[in-house]
């Protein structure tokens, strides 16, 4: 059995009364393993924030249950939970210095005094803060209220940390540092955090497990490579980095309990087998996802599995992205490696082939 | 200059008021209305003769003559009492109110709440002055009681809304997720105030509880009609000295409670701007 730190049971959050009823959050469950980094991700009003304050408890469900080590804790105040948060705005203390800052959660639990000195520069020396410890919060700069804001929360050594977009006020290079350290401190301290961010590259990179969110749902939990690789809806592969959607013919019907099948492009004899979710197993028709890097471009168009024409190319460094008209009229687009040989370099206007192999096709459940 | 604004080539320099004809000489002439005034109050009251149009040489004669006189000694302790008791009461009513015009779930009729609580600022104060005359007149035969007591209350009600604005400024100020972050690290809602509420409010509180001082100490129309017989504050008791034979001994006392209010408004400048 997998050990699950919070498990989230059935629960919502309405906002308002019936005609202006907000469902900011709409039969919820997941459950979060101990010592895992685990994201919410999604775009802005998707309920992320909404979540993480319900497992705070600033704010209580409309129904559901939250259970922290198998304790109900719907109805505990905040003080009551062994739940610290990393707020978006920090919310430092202005009138207490860095080192007071640390202190104040241990020493409303009530430590004897010793131990509180103790923890407090343990706290500064895992943020490399004990320079600064005897400043005001409005004497030091962004980054390092960032640490002490992490510090503070982490000192009490709380079972789960929240953590609500925390490094959106950061610049690019400081953000891309503060990514690494988080991780750092996650697992020398080996504590569940939960992590809130509308930036997907941010959730892949530091994720042990993702949940992806909109409207008030968890539309998929998992790994960032199943998030990527393995999107169950359109939802999600939108959202996660680039794709292409082309809806398909459904022809080989899957038989029993089997969830393979085979579908055909449109214009195309060729067939291939892919698996089918459960629910398309009676449709004729299907979307199918295609991640750029995933297709390949050729010159020759026979045997291809989609033709068009080349609209744009976009040069990245790494790679180019080719823009090509498909010849119904939507849009696809190729990912290639940039490469010193050059190799196949096509024209803006030329009739081109794309490949795809029948692995990378996902067929989406929507 | 026309050829600046028609031509539009080089860019007109912003409007500022500060460049218009004539306004360093209307400031001035504010400047003299308002301080002229004072000005020669107080220089007189340095006048070693006993007129208040004839310089007859310096002197602190008449700031003696006041410190000696028992009637302003009185009305003086009288007028602080009254101060430093209205300034506290009306500074706990303030914060209690602000608090609980800030601190909870919007309800309906807040604005309501906002517009009684400072309403003295908005009721003509004689009509205060005439509806506590009367309310404290039947108070007074069932009690019988005749003290300070009732210059103290009234001093308090008006005073509110002094004490009030300031400290409601502080609290909008005051970024929420503080007391949230305090509740999040295991602060029980009584510790949440006394360690981060009350300590980032306090500045606020003393600068409501020094303009409610200040404003108390000066009161007149609201006292005059309050008071019974020998409870004459400073204010009255110059009110009083006025229709007798004036001599730069009032001079003196005014420049005392100026020099008092001002103290005072400085330091409330200074708390007020004091961020924590």
């Amino acid at each position: 059995m997998v050990d699950d730190t919070i498990r989230i049971e059935g629960v919502g959050k309405y906002f308002g009364a019936e005609p202006n009823l907000v469902k900011a959050l709409d039969n919820v469950s997941v459950n979060i393993r101990r010592n895992e980094f685990f994201t919410l991700l999604g775009p802005s009003g998707c309920g992320k924030t909404t979540l993480l304050r319900l497992i705070a408890g600033f704010e209580s469900p409309s129904f559901g249950t939250i259970l922290l080590d198998n304790k109900d804790i719907t109805t505990l105040p905040p003080y009551q939970r062994s739940v610290n948060t990393v707020f978006q705005s920090y919310a430092l203390f202005p009138h207490l210095t860095v080192a007071q800052n640390i202190s104040f959660g241990l020493e409303m639990l009530n430590k004897p005094k010793h131990e509180i000195n103790q923890t407090v520069d343990e706290m500064l020396a895992l943020v490399h803060m004990e320079e600064l410890k005897d400043r005001r919060t409005n004497q030091i700069s962004g980054g390092q209220q960032q640490r002490v804001a992490l510090a503070r929360a982490l000192a009490p050594k709380p079972d789960v940390l929240l953590l609500d977009e925390p490094l959106s006020a950061l610049d690019y290079k400081l953000r891309r540092g503060m990514q690494i350290e988080l991780k750092r401190l996650q697992l020398e301290t080996g504590i569940t955090f939960i992590f809130v961010t509308h930036d997907q590259e941010e959730a892949l990179t530091m994720s042990d497990r993702i949940a992806v969110m909109n409207e008030g749902h968890i539309l998929q939990v998992g790994s960032p490579d199943e998030i990527y690789n393995d999107p169950q809806e359109r939802f999600v592969a939108d959202f996660i980095g680039e794709s292409n959607f082309v809806e398909v013919d459904i022809v080989g019907k899957a038989s029993g309990a089997s969830s393979s099948g085979s579908i055909r492009f449109a214009n195309s004899k060729k067939s291939y087998p892919v698996k089918i979710p459960a629910n398309k197993k009676n449709d004729k028709k299907a979307l199918v996802f295609i991640r750029p890097e995933h297709a390949r471009l050729d010159g020759k168009t026979r045997g291809a599995t989609l033709t068009g024409t080349l609209a744009n190319k976009l040069f990245f460094g790494t790679d180019t992205n080719y823009h090509i008209d498909l010849d119904d009229g939507s849009q696809f687009v190729v990912r290639a490696q940039n490469t010193l040989e050059g190799g196949f370099s096509p024209a803006v206007g030329d009739k081109l082939g794309i490949f795809v192999d029948e692995n990378a096709l996902k067929v989406l459940k929507d | 200059m026309a050829k600046q604004m028609t031509g539009g080539l080089i860019r007109k320099k912003p409007f500022s008021i500060t460049r218009q004809h004539g306004f360093t000489t209307i400031a001035l002439i504010c400047f003299f209305v308002l301080y002229a005034p004072i000005l020669t109050l107080v220089f007189y009251s340095f006048n070693a003769g006993n007129n208040l149009m004839l310089w007859e040489g310096f002197s602190f004669h008449w700031y003696v003559k006041a410190y000696e006189n028992e009637l302003v000694q009185e009305a003086a302790i009288r007028s602080l009492i009254i101060a430093v008791s209205a300034s506290l009461i009306s500074t706990l009513v303030a914060t209690m109110a602000a608090l609980g015009t800030t601190r909870t779930a919007k309800f309906k009729g807040q604005s309501m709440i906002f517009l009684m609580i400072n309403q003295p600022l908005m009721v003509p104060e004689i009509v205060t002055a005439v509806a506590l005359l009367i309310f404290f007149a039947i108070i007074k035969t069932f009690t019988g009681y005749y003290g300070l007591g009732y210059l103290i209350a009234a001093h308090s009600a008006f005073c509110v809304p002094f004490a009030y604005l300031p400290i409601k400024a502080r609290l909008d100020g005051m970024d929420l997720s503080l007391e949230t972050a305090a509740g999040d690290l295991y602060a029980t809602p009584f510790r949440v105030f006394r360690r981060v509420t009350l300590p980032l409010l306090f500045p606020g509180i003393m600068a409501g509880a020094m303009l409610a001082f200040v404003i108390s100490l000066d009161d007149v129309i609201i006292t005059e009609f309050v008071k019974t017989a020998g409870q004459d504050t400073l204010p009255t008791y110059m009110l009083g000295q006025l229709r007798r034979v004036i001599t730069p001994e009032i001079n003196a006392i005014s420049t005392v409670l100026l020099g008092i209010s001002l103290l005072v408004v400085t330091l409330f400048f200074l708390v007020s701007r004091k961020r924590f």
